[in-house]
């Protein structure tokens, strides 16, 4: 008996999935009062959430499974796997990484489980492409004070010359951890907050509350 | 701000994202029923604790998540150099002594099975 048929793979989530409904915070009970945008009357900086994305976690130990899952993923997905704190972006699809032996990929939820049974195919062995499409949210921070926001949330320097277009990193933000990606900078700035969905209602307070100086907008959820 | 330097992201990032991890480069013994119990204990539980110069294992835990040796002096903080499990950083010449301090001297070398070895290979 091979390795793999001790695997069982299940699709976690269902067809009819309504991704607004699998929102922390599409209830709006998190939202704090941003109908006075503090000291200013514009509003700089825009806070959404992304709706539920299939995510995917992938590692491997040998060059010789990278290289197959960086293949699979260039036929399948469009995308390499992304060298030291990059990311690899076509359409709908994203690869970060997020050590030297794992890369996140981001999907359509509904293309999360045939790209796992996909990926799974190609290699064997001590690897592991797992969906945690649940365990995380996505949050989009933009506009442009977003990057003050950033500054004053977490420790890492996110000064574009340090942090451009297209960066991965995985650091401390406020008094949790995130993997932050940046979008765009510039004065339409924007960042890709991926946390867990435990603490996303604390970063999504947290932003809020950070936000308020500038003038926040269009909260999502 | 305390800036330790990441061999895994090669980038120096807050001490905050980083957890020690106790002394480097004890190997689990490949035998351990052969070991004494004294054997055992010394390995298990007896650790350095000098005064200056340390080698010590410590966690990327907020960022890669990848364990790291790091070399630095317990009575100064100051951190000599960083280096990725599985290497060993020797001495490759004498101390330089300059305006701002001592700069120790390196040469990288790949360690031993018997000095660190990669979870996940048994003998």
């Amino acid at each position: 008996m091979s390795e793999s048929d001790n695997i069982v793979v299940m699709d976690q989530f269902s067809k009819n999935i309504d991704a607004s409904t699998a929102s922390v915070v599409h209830t709006g009970q998190l939202n704090v009062d941003a109908s006075d945008n503090g000291a200013n009357s514009k509003a700089h900086v825009r806070l959404a959430e992304q709706p539920v994305a299939g995510l995917l976690m992938l590692r491997a130990s040998s060059e010789e499974q990278m290289a197959a899952l960086g293949a699979a993923l260039q036929t399948h997905c469009g995308v390499a796997l992304a060298s030291r704190l990059a990311s690899n972006t076509s359409g709908d699809y994203c690869v970060r990484w997020m050590s030297p032996d794992a890369w996140l990929l981001s999907c359509p939820l509904s293309d999360a489980f045939s790209i796992e049974q996909k990926l799974r195919g190609v290699v064997s062995g001590h690897v592991a492409i797992v969906q945690i499409s649940g365990g995380y949210s996505v949050f989009e921070l933009s506009g442009a004070k977003a990057l003050e926001v950033l500054q004053k949330s977490s420790g890492y320097d996110t000064h574009p010359d340090n942090f451009p277009v297209g960066k991965v990193v995985n650091t401390t933000f406020a008094k949790a951890q995130i993997t932050i990606r940046a979008v765009q900078t510039g004065d339409e700035a924007s960042y890709e907050l991926i946390v867990r969905r435990s603490f996303s209602d604390y970063i999504w307070i947290w932003l809020q509350r950070a936000s308020y100086e500038y003038g926040l907008d269009s909260v999502g959820g | 701000m305390f800036l330790i330097h990441c061999p895994y992201c090669e980038e120096h990032r807050e001490e905050e994202e980083f957890h020690a991890a106790g002394q480097a480069h004890m190997p689990r013994p490949l035998d351990p029923d052969s070991l004494s119990d004294e054997q055992w204990a010394n390995w298990l539980y007896y650790r350095k604790n000098p005064r200056g110069e340390h080698r010590e294992l410590w966690v990327h835990a907020a960022g890669c998540g990848k364990y790291f040796n790091v070399l630095r002096n317990t009575q100064t903080y100051e951190i000599y150099a960083t280096y990725k499990s599985g290497e060993m950083l020797e001495m490759s010449g004498p101390t330089t002594v300059t305006a701002t301090g001592s700069v120790l001297n390196f040469s990288k070398a790949h360690a031993s099975s018997q000095t660190d070895r990669k979870p996940g290979k048994s003998s």
